[in-house]
């Protein structure tokens, strides 16, 4: 069951990144370097603005995934959670 | 590509959308109040990606103990926690603030980003401590933030 956890939080580890990457490289260009750098250090304003912008960019399926990953991070990390302390 | 320079505007930009204002407002306030009752919140792509601290990693918990008064461990978690603080409670404002207040900060919040530069700077500086930390110090770095 934790490697199971493991490897689905990897996963979605790894989804986000990518997703973020690709949300990145329209960010940059569209607001500048300054504001690309604040979308790196905070990957809030990332999301949300990928979000805002989704229309514009068609960044349709890269953030239903990423929002698909971060709730899954979010479930496999409270699973680990419940999972630790049976154990 | 939008050319920028020290003197470029950041956080004026970013307090000029109000729905962004308040909808990293209200990301970020759940995302602390869920922290705080030790539940699992908003993951870091990068540190779950790659397993390395993005340069943010640690501000929720350096927030959290700036929240219970222990500034001197915020301050070791992340130095640039007070200033995250005022920016997000600026943005928190902003998002209730009347329509001229709104114009009124955002007009001098422009003059002082075209003036000072400060912003650009801190965005600098805040990179810069993170690779320092990275860099030199990075086992105390992974103990506080991983």
């Amino acid at each position: 069951m934790a490697a199971l956890l493991g490897l689905l939080g990897g996963v979605a580890g790894i989804g986000s990144l990518v997703c973020l990457i690709i949300v990145l490289i329209k960010l940059f260009p569209a607001e500048g370097a300054l504001k690309g750098v604040f979308g790196i250090i905070c990957g809030i304003y990332t999301f949300i603005w990928g979000w805002q912008n989704v229309d514009r960019y068609n960044l349709k399926n890269v953030m239903t995934i990423w929002s698909a990953c971060f709730v899954v991070s979010i479930i496999v990390r409270v699973l680990a959670i419940g999972v630790s302390a049976k154990s | 590509m939008k050319t920028v320079g020290l003197f470029t505007p950041v956080l004026a930009p970013l307090l000029s959308n109000r729905t962004l204002c308040r909808a990293i407002t209200g990301f970020s306030v759940v995302h602390l109040a869920i922290v705080s009752l030790g539940l699992p919140s908003w993951p870091c792509p990068i540190r779950h990606g790659l397993g390395l601290p993005c340069p943010g990693c640690g501000l929720t918990r350096a927030i959290k103990a700036l929240g219970a008064g222990e500034w001197q461990q915020a301050m070791v978690i992340h130095a640039f926690a007070p200033l995250a603080v005022i920016v997000l409670i600026l943005m928190g404002y902003i998002s209730i603030a009347p329509t001229q207040h709104w114009r009124w900060i955002l007009q001098r919040c422009r003059l002082a980003e075209q003036k000072t530069g400060l912003s650009a700077l801190m965005v600098v500086l805040f990179i810069m401590y993170w690779l320092i930390r990275l860099l030199f110090f990075r086992e105390a770095l992974y103990h506080w933030v991983l």
